[in-house]
């Protein structure tokens, strides 16, 4: 398992029982969201330069693209640090319990035995940075199943101990 | 016998098949159009070329494959890498494919379903054609020693015996019991009713508009002076008019509707020009849908949709019968969901979602009025009696939704209801929910309330505005 980040963890008992063993995502996924995040403002700050310049307000486009990367900067770690503080779950027994959401907050419990397939998927950065994300699909399409950012080799463990529990049968 | 355990690749000819795959192909096209217009054709292709055969390579070599008797292990990707693993209990088909291509180089295309209505979950192009076959002789292998027998749960009995034992002879026919049908009344009430009225308007507004294509200015019509009477009778005319073509043509679509079951088949036939049919297997049914229409509802009437999950890669499919009454509803419902008669009294949404729910009508109802406002300053101030409508409307509404709202669980099967004007009642078996998730929105939140959201095979439905801790133990009741 993961370990349990204490802040994360500090206030979130108050759920009732299954919270109790709810644990966040890796740390590094938060370097990650914000490098995603800094990548798209750094393209957006380069089009406010880029726009400065072709219609020859220099000054005005690089003051804009200045305050659109502090700004833009500060939003998206505040913003990232809240998703990922409301990012929880937890691989139970018969199920994963996954708890996330800033504005919307949403939980979802997952049993195994409707376990269709399972699915680790890992991009250029997330590889980078040692992680993957589990993905259990159930025949419906609207599941919301996806553990963002979890260490690769904890990944496999936690795929090979579900595998074991999904049972037989075809489950729709 | 071939060692699937050892992870493997496709065959080499698949990075090729893969190159001149028609995605590949349809992706060069634009790039085509930019040589063409640069006027450096052979550079552009040549450059668009290499990293096509580029891609297609690297491609084949991340796509490993192996089947260790339990898992069907399938890892891909170039950036974004996957890697699937398929317990074997949950394939559906193993079906191989031979186009001429495959032929040819004594290969073949492999395609692996599960449930669910995605189509495929694993598909290898080019496979020799050994391999293949192996693959496929044995996951039936694992699947007979597997010995699980085939439950009530799982419900495709078909896909099941025929990936195990090959095709099964078809039962003796069952006989067939019409359940309803429904006499050429009750069809011309339903497209009366029925969204057939909004599409007759539709091609009204459509012949006007043709008509001012001909030259005649649909505005020369409002000009000539028809004096007060004779607008009325063309009111008084034209609308009955309207609504009886509607009516009639749902009794040209829908004639002689009629709801039948034999064995576990349910199937709903109609049509008087052309004949349509539709077939759930109840042993299949995901979910049951019991819409009442805005004008009906006083009458009792209402129209019920029951669906099922996708067999062996299909879509899922629905049958529909419209203007039932409750008796019918529970006549059908008892043979495609016996748990779910006799439907249970449904527990009205506490006061906390009333208070929402006119919260949200009334800012809307704010909104529009101020809106309809702006336009009075503008322009006439007939639009003031407009926003004065819109602030008696907004809170209504939100009355009406309130009232809308309902829940109830009988016998393991969760009864949903919801809307402000039309209702719509979700049937939903507890056995059929895939997974579950409790939502609420910052709103919710601070009234203490919850949605929870019914994942099936078919689609979601959602159980709106209840207590977190209701909605706790609803999620926890349909995930174990």
């Amino acid at each position: 398992m993961t370990e349990p980040g204490a802040d994360a963890q500090a206030d979130r008992g108050d759920h009732g029982d299954p919270a109790e063993e709810l644990v966040p995502l890796e740390r590094r996924v938060l370097s990650l969201w914000r490098l995603r995040a800094a990548i798209g403002l750094a393209v957006w700050v380069a089009l406010v330069l880029a726009a400065g310049v072709g219609v020859g307000r220099v000054l005005v486009g690089s003051t804009t693209a200045l305050v659109l990367a502090v700004v833009g900067g500060l939003v998206v770690r505040w913003w990232t640090s809240l998703v990922w503080r409301a990012w929880q779950f937890r691989v139970g027994d018969g199920a994963l319990h996954l708890r996330h959401g800033v504005l919307t907050r949403r939980e979802s419990t997952i049993p195994y035995h409707r376990v269709q397939h399972i699915d680790l998927e890992a991009g250029p950065l997330e590889r980078r940075m040692g992680l993957t994300s589990l993905i259990l699909r159930t025949a419906s399409a609207s599941s919301d199943s996806t553990v963002p950012g979890i260490d690769a080799a904890e990944a496999e463990a936690l795929r090979a101990r579900i595998l074991a529990l999904v049972g037989t049968g075809d489950a729709v | 016998m071939v060692d699937l355990r050892r992870p493997r690749r496709t065959s080499p000819l698949g990075a090729a098949f893969e190159v001149v795959s028609p995605d590949r192909v349809r992706n060069l096209l634009p790039v085509a159009i930019v040589a063409i217009s640069s006027g450096r054709v052979v550079l552009v292709l040549l450059i668009a070329g290499a990293i096509s055969l580029v891609a297609g390579v690297l491609g084949w070599l991340r796509r490993v494959w192996s089947f260790d008797g339990d898992v069907l292990h399938l890892d891909e990707g170039v950036f974004v890498r996957n890697q699937r693993r398929i317990p074997v209990d949950r394939i559906q088909h193993v079906e191989l494919e031979r186009s001429l291509r495959h032929q040819l180089f004594g290969l073949a295309a492999v395609r692996v379903e599960t449930a669910g209505g995605s189509g495929a979950e694993l598909r290898l192009d080019a496979v020799a054609r050994d391999e293949a076959e192996a693959l496929r002789s044995q996951v039936l292998d694992a699947l007979r020693t597997k010995a699980a027998p085939p439950d009530a749960a799982l419900g495709d009995p078909d896909g099941w015996d025929a990936a195990r034992h090959g095709p099964v002879p078809p039962p003796p026919p069952a006989p067939r019991e019409v359940l309803v049908r429904l006499p050429p009344g009750r069809l011309l009430l339903a497209g009366i009713t029925g969204p057939e009225v909004v599409a007759v308007l539709a091609s009204l507004v459509f012949a006007l508009d043709a008509l001012a294509d001909l030259g005649v200015d649909p505005d020369e019509i409002g000009r000539v002076d028809l004096g007060r009477s004779a607008i009325v009778l063309l009111v008084l005319v034209g609308v009955p008019v309207w609504f009886l073509v509607a009516g009639l043509i749902a009794v040209v679509r829908k004639w002689d509707l009629t709801a039948s079951i034999s064995g576990d088949e349910l199937r709903v036939t109609y049509g008087l020009l052309r004949k349509q049919e539709f077939v759930v297997r109840t042993s299949r049914v995901q979910d049951a849908r019991v819409a009442e229409r805005l004008l009906l509802r006083p009458f009792g009437r209402a129209d019920l949709r029951v669906r099922s999950a996708a067999s062996g890669g299909g879509d899922a499919s629905q049958v529909d019968i419209p203007l039932l009454d409750a008796a019918e509803i529970d006549r059908v419902l008892a043979r495609v969901l016996p748990a779910a008669v006799p439907r249970p009294r449904l527990h009205p949404a506490p006061p906390a979602a009333r208070r929402r729910a006119l919260v949200r009508g009334g800012v809307g109802a704010l909104l529009a009025a101020t809106s309809l406002s702006v336009l009075a300053v503008l322009t006439s101030r007939w639009w003031l009696v407009a926003a004065a409508v819109a602030l008696v409307l907004g809170p209504l509404l939100g009355e009406l939704s309130y009232r809308g709202l309902g829940w109830a669980e009988a016998r393991d099967v969760h009864h949903s209801r919801s809307g402000a004007l039309a209702r719509r009642t979700s049937i939903v078996p507890e056995a059929r929910v895939q997974s579950a998730a409790v939502v609420a929105s910052l709103f919710q939140r601070r009234r203490g309330l919850a949605s929870v959201r019914l994942d099936l095979a078919s689609s979601a439905v959602g159980v709106l505005d209840r207590e977190t801790g209701e909605c706790g133990h609803i999620a926890a009741a349909v995930t174990t």
